[in-house]
């Protein structure tokens, strides 16, 4: 567990080091108060709501996920740095725990940096009708769960890469098949023997429930057993680097 | 012994980059890698320090398979890779310390060791720099000083000194030879004074095959305690070649007819029993030969590592 955090905890001060991380965090926590306050009905219902804010922000994690964790191989990949770290006493999956509770610990606050927005919105409601939080809280918990599947979606992919363009593009494009695969439009369109299968897999089914403030343990088994086969993949992926 | 190479094979697709390398190195040995580019140096290297896997042969480190145990190979050595990749963002002393720290030096003596390899790297200059703003040659330095900070028991460097300017590699040569002392290591160049000047052995690498493998002494032919010496005179051969073998110390002469009517002379002597080079200057007086040329014959390693490595 020594390993992981030291591994942890350079892969974060390698994040806050780096300037990009400070431009993807305001993109994404200004595109949020935008879409809120600009781009929807938010002024002309009558209540302190968030709802907005939270049917778009799986679209916006699409992009902001991917481009957070699309450095955590393949810049390693691409400098060389793979044979320090990998030539260390380290694990495979020690590195790739490490690395993806780094990337996790940056998803979540860009999470939490959206909260003045919700505070913003609490501070407007009448006193009558105040904002009711509960919801609020179960969509935060729904985005971070999303947040950790679209991570270890594109962490995977960035260790299939050298070039961090390519796992940018390729890690929206995986996410945005997990997100779309759940969907009813494309579950019609499957032949019905598999239609269980993938509306399990689907993300939005899962998430639909949380969003709205349920949570119930099958939604946190399907995040976590999706994370681990994706770690494990991560795992397998590199481990098969070595053979090649 | 701390490293066992047995058959090692290693192909990239069908090239076979690696092709059945056998070697062995003791402890306390300081033994060079040599080779034309693309030999095979850095993926025996890498298979070693477990960065990728044999796919033929066996290989130990320390006792520990590389396939079996690669965490403990990995916990007997330091390596510098070839290109010194380092985290660029990061701080010297912070990247010291995060090594430090996986390679599970207890920190009671982290600081010891870090004060340690600062100094004997020389980076006490860079300690409050980032690694990005280091020029190569300090890149290297650290890339040495991470490789030391556990204070393993077997280093391998992959070009150790390739960056650095005259001074450097000297200063780095000097820091190689007294961790030579103690432990293993196993250096890779193609820099040829650099295997005379720090190493006991050297293996010299082409097309994935040893070509060549001893003493820096053995591997120009000299043996131990001898003195060979190349003169020219205007004169017969064979007179040339009985007369020196007549002479005080002589082990053996060989003389050829050169242009000119001159004999090219090859004579070995034992070692420290007067100069052969004065003893032939006599010769040549007393018996008035002309004298044309005359020097101490000693084939550099790059005339060996030349001749070996076109062989195939």
């Amino acid at each position: 567990m020594g390993t992981t955090l030291r591994i942890f905890g350079r892969e974060f001060r390698g994040y806050l080091n780096s300037p990009a991380l400070y431009i993807f965090l305001v993109v994404f926590v200004s595109m949020c108060g935008w879409v809120l306050f600009h781009q929807s009905a938010f002024w002309t219902q009558n209540f302190a709501r968030l709802d907005a804010l939270f049917s778009v922000m799986p679209l916006l994690l699409l992009v902001f996920v991917p481009a957070v964790a699309m450095r955590l191989w393949a810049e390693e990949h691409k400098t060389g740095t793979v044979e320090l770290l990998m030539t260390l006493p380290v694990r495979e999956w020690e590195a790739v725990l490490g690395k993806y509770l780094a990337a996790l610990l940056v998803v979540l606050l860009a999470l939490a940096l959206t909260a003045p927005v919700a505070a913003i919105v609490a501070g407007l409601a009448d006193e009558k009708t105040p904002m009711d939080f509960g919801p609020v809280w179960g969509a935060y918990l729904g985005m971070a769960m999303m947040g950790a599947i679209y991570l270890a979606i594109a962490n995977m992919v960035s260790a299939l890469t050298k070039n961090q363009i390519v796992a940018f593009i390729m890690g929206i494009t995986f996410c945005f098949g997990i997100f779309m695969v759940g969907a009813p439009g494309v579950l019609r369109s499957l032949p019905e023997a598999v239609v269980p299968f993938f509306a399990y897999i689907g993300l939005g089914a899962h998430l639909d429930g949380v969003i709205r403030g349920v949570v119930d343990t099958r939604t946190v088994l399907y995040t976590a057993s999706f994370v681990a086969v994706m770690l494990f993949a991560t795992v397998r992926i590199l481990d098969s680097r070595r053979w090649r | 012994m701390m490293i066992d190479v047995s058959n090692l094979t290693k192909l990239y697709g069908s090239t076979r980059a690696v092709d059945g390398i056998s070697f062995q190195i003791d402890k306390g040995e300081v033994v060079g890698f040599l080779g034309p580019n693309g030999a095979g140096k850095s993926t025996t290297m890498k298979v070693l320090t477990c960065f990728i896997a044999p796919d033929g042969g066996t290989v130990k480190v320390a006792g520990h398979d590389v396939v079996d145990d690669s965490i403990g190979v990995r916990r007997s050595l330091g390596y510098l890779p070839e290109n010194t990749p380092l985290y660029e963002e990061m701080g010297v002393v912070e990247f010291l310390r995060f090594v430090a720290g996986v390679r599970g030096v207890p920190s009671s003596k982290r600081k010891e060791r870090l004060d340690h390899v600062i100094r004997s790297c020389g980076l006490a200059g860079v300690v409050a720099k980032t690694i990005g703003q280091l020029s190569r040659g300090y890149r290297q330095r650290v890339g040495l000083a991470q490789a030391l900070i556990h204070d393993p028991d077997i280093l391998i460097l992959d070009e150790p000194t390739s960056a650095l300017d005259p001074a450097q590699i000297v200063e780095i040569r000097d820091l190689i030879r007294e961790i030579g002392k103690t432990k293993t290591v196993l250096l890779s160049t193609h820099i040829m004074q650099e295997v005379a000047a720090t190493c006991s052995r050297a293996i010299i690498i082409s097309r994935g095959k040893i070509v060549a493998s001893g003493t820096p002494e053995e591997l120009t032919g000299q043996r131990k305690g001898e003195r060979r010496v190349r003169a020219e005179f205007r004169a017969e051969p064979k007179e040339v070649e009985a007369a020196a073998r007549a002479l005080p110390g002589a082990l053996g002469a060989e003389a050829v007819a050169g242009n000119k009517g001159s004999a090219v002379l090859t004579a070995t002597f034992k070692d420290g029993g007067g100069d052969p080079a004065e003893a032939l200057y006599r010769l040549a007086r007393d018996k008035d030969w002309a004298l044309r040329e005359l020097r101490e014959d000693r084939a550099t390693l790059e005339e060996v590592f030349i001749r070996v490595t076109k062989q195939l």
